[in-house]
């Protein structure tokens, strides 16, 4: 995502409230299935936990 | 184009090929927290790798991989944050706004291929990924339900249905185009469709299950003078990170939770609602409104829900 548009669209507080509950139900995910890790390979899982963090090129 | 490892403790890994790996770290994980592990393009062995890292403990994979535990993340994925609400606003709104546009650009003459690239490259031009194009006129959209474009060129009846995508999140939208009065029976089939299209949104609450919602689809083409109009297609469901993330279903087990979105798309021979809808505290906020073109108001349980309505032209 661009930076910039990131900035306009999501706030840094909801940016970071995301990324502790994304990592909160990972954490429920690890609980749930008695694993210590998560290898993620379906895009669609990938995207949700890296909450579209990109930027454009330069 | 990579895989990620999360562990328990926090660390986090990408593994991508070698050649790739100046972009991922640029513009893909950046200031992630993420280590790279990267490898030559001829060997795509994350799997091993990935236990190399950990060492001997149990690992959750999303596909099935011997020696890995496999894990669903979909029901994790379906309440969406606050941020992820803000972005599918973002991009509900884009998408509505382009397929508006177009729409009412169209003339007789165009073609399938046409409105598929038309809607392409108002989709592109914004970053947008067109990820379903169902473009259709006339005769094929009575007769096919997803009728993919074949190139027939309008001559009074388009239709503009299709899913975009942008930062995972997926967005389904359909709209129609009418040259000349709309006959009255495709009206009346648009305007069961609304009313199908209330009762599935007024059911769409927390808790709900997807067979509940199924019978709710089921009971509503019934009273509308359609019964087992359900058989001829699917009616859609919770969207997010899918264009559809289940389907509703006779004997659907999944449950509807608080902050999902969703994508019902209720049909009658020819007439058809579709748009992309988040359920927050209680209420259906839409994603994807049309304000510029006609609207059908239905009255549910004492709540008003819109559905888009032909746009009809001389």
């Amino acid at each position: 995502m661009s930076r910039t548009l990131e900035q306009g669209i999501v706030s840094a507080e909801a940016l970071h409230a995301e990324a502790e509950e994304k990592r909160a139900r990972l954490d429920r995910l690890f609980d749930e299935n008695d694993i210590s890790a998560v290898l993620l390979r379906r895009s669609e899982n990938i995207a949700w936990r890296r909450a579209a963090r990109s930027r454009p090129a330069s | 184009m990579t895989s990620v490892l999360h562990t328990r403790d926090g660390r986090k890994f990408y593994f991508a090929p070698k050649n790739e790996a100046p972009r991922l770290e640029a513009e893909e994980f950046e200031g992630l927290g993420y280590e790279p592990v990267l490898y030559p393009w001829y060997e795509n062995d994350c799997v091993s790798a990935a236990q190399k890292i950990v060492g001997g403990v149990e690992i959750g994979c999303d596909i099935a991989e011997p020696g890995f535990v496999t894990v669903h993340l979909g029901a994790l994925r379906a309440s969406l944050t606050a941020a992820e609400i803000d972005r599918y606003r973002w991009l509900g709104k884009k998408t509505a706004s382009i397929t508006s546009d177009v729409l009412q650009e169209l003339e007789p003459g165009v073609t399938e291929y046409d409105m598929e690239a038309l809607v392409a490259d108002g989709l592109l031009c914004e970053g947008i990924m067109p990820s379903v194009l169902l473009m259709a006129v006339d005769d094929r959209i009575m007769t096919y339900k997803h009728a993919v474009a074949r190139g027939q060129a309008l001559k009074r009846y388009g239709m503009l249905n299709l899913c975009s995508r942008k930062w995972g999140l997926a967005i389904s939208i359909t709209r129609f185009v009418h040259f000349g009065a709309l006959p009255a029976e495709l009206s009346a089939r648009f305007a069961s469709s609304a009313r199908v299209n209330a009762a599935l949104l007024d059911s769409s609450r927390a808790g709900k299950t997807s067979a509940e919602l199924f019978k709710v689809a089921q009971s509503g083409y019934a009273a509308e003078g359609f019964p087992g109009e359900e058989e001829f297609h699917h009616q859609g469901g919770p969207t997010g990170y899918g264009e559809r993330e289940w389907l509703a279903t006779p004997a659907g087990k999944e449950v509807i939770v608080n902050n999902q979105a969703f994508a019902w798309n209720p049909s009658i021979r020819g007439g058809k609602v579709e748009d992309t809808v988040v359920l927050l505290d209680g209420k259906i906020e839409s994603l994807t409104d049309t304000p510029n073109l006609p609207l059908v108001e239905t009255e549910w349980n004492g709540t008003t829900y819109h559905s888009a309505g032909v746009l009809v032209r001389d």
